[in-house]
């Protein structure tokens, strides 16, 4: 692998992250190539040294994690801005500083919010789908009826009022197909399962 | 090695070389990967964590050679982060060397 394949990795690998950022991530590995070569190194040996590129993105991610439920945080623009730490403050407590880093506790407080909001939706889910169905295949019916609603207001107001009944009625159903598909989903993604 | 502890002791790697004097990426990485069987890759992310946490300051520093360098400054938090993260560290390599001679002994 050369200099440029490592920087092309890496910048797609970060692609989730604000422009900005990304530039002053791949800046700092330009910057170790730089001094690399000064130092009479190869890129495919500073490559070598630099690891897997993917496994280096991973860890820029996972780091922006614990800060993502306030997405607007605008990206760091100065190099000297301090941001609030993003480890949760945890002192002392030695197994678990070299051991398993624990997840932030609002993080696993959101988690199992979203556990129980899945689990919920789920169950609103048996309702919600049939009652969806219902509505979808409730102007069959209406067209059936329409020759006495016809009767009742005959000519184009009776045509027009068939129509917007069974448009309204599909309408209804089908947003509400969707709705729940993707609340599920939704809630899925963030929950723990 | 085991990745999370690697971590840990990047941390410290890190905090400690830069208690003796600043330094920029290159040379940090260089350092301890001489030392310590890891990807320099993984020091990057850490250096901006670190920042982040305030734990040191950047400026840039004209090269000899090239264009300008990143250095990385400790500060007060950093400092004492360091020392906090070595004491961890003595206890927990003491007690592991006492667990290693009890070994030996038996």
């Amino acid at each position: 692998m050369n200099k440029n394949e490592f920087l092309n990795e890496l910048e797609r690998s970060l692609a989730s992250l604000p422009a900005e950022e990304r530039r002053e991530i791949i800046n700092d590995f330009q910057e170790h190539f730089q001094a690399g070569a000064e130092n009479g190194k190869t890129e495919a040996q500073l490559c070598e040294e630099l690891g897997d590129p993917k496994s280096c993105a991973a860890q820029y991610l996972a780091e922006q994690r614990p800060v993502r439920p306030e997405a607007a945080t605008p990206p760091v623009q100065n190099a000297n801005v301090q941001r609030p730490p993003v480890r949760p403050a945890q002192p002392a407590a030695k197994q678990g500083y070299y051991g398993t880093r624990p997840l932030p506790a609002a993080d696993r407080r959101s988690d199992t919010a979203w556990s129980v909001a899945f689990i919920l939706l789920v169950l609103a889910a048996f309702v919600v789908y049939p009652t969806a169905c219902a509505f979808m295949l409730a102007p069959l019916p209406i067209i059936f009826l329409s020759s006495m609603i016809m009767q009742a207001a005959p000519g184009a107001l009776g045509i027009v009022f068939t129509v917007s009944i069974c448009t309204a009625f599909f309408t209804a159903g089908l947003l509400m197909l969707v709705l729940m598909s993707v609340l599920l989903k939704k809630s899925y993604k963030k929950s723990s399962f | 090695m085991n990745t999370q502890f690697k971590k840990g002791v990047l941390e410290l790697c890190v905090l400690s070389l830069l208690s003796r004097g600043d330094r920029y990426g290159y040379e940090l990485a260089d350092t301890i990967g001489k030392s310590i069987d890891v990807s320099e890759g993984s020091i990057y992310p850490l250096l901006k964590r670190l920042k982040n946490e305030g734990c040191f300051e950047v400026y840039l520093k004209e090269s000899a050679t090239g264009p300008a360098r990143k250095y990385y400054r400790l500060t007060q938090k950093g400092a004492d982060t360091q020392k906090q993260l070595a004491r961890e560290w003595k206890e927990f390599s003491n007690s592991v060397s006492g667990i290693l001679g009890g070994e030996q002994d038996e």
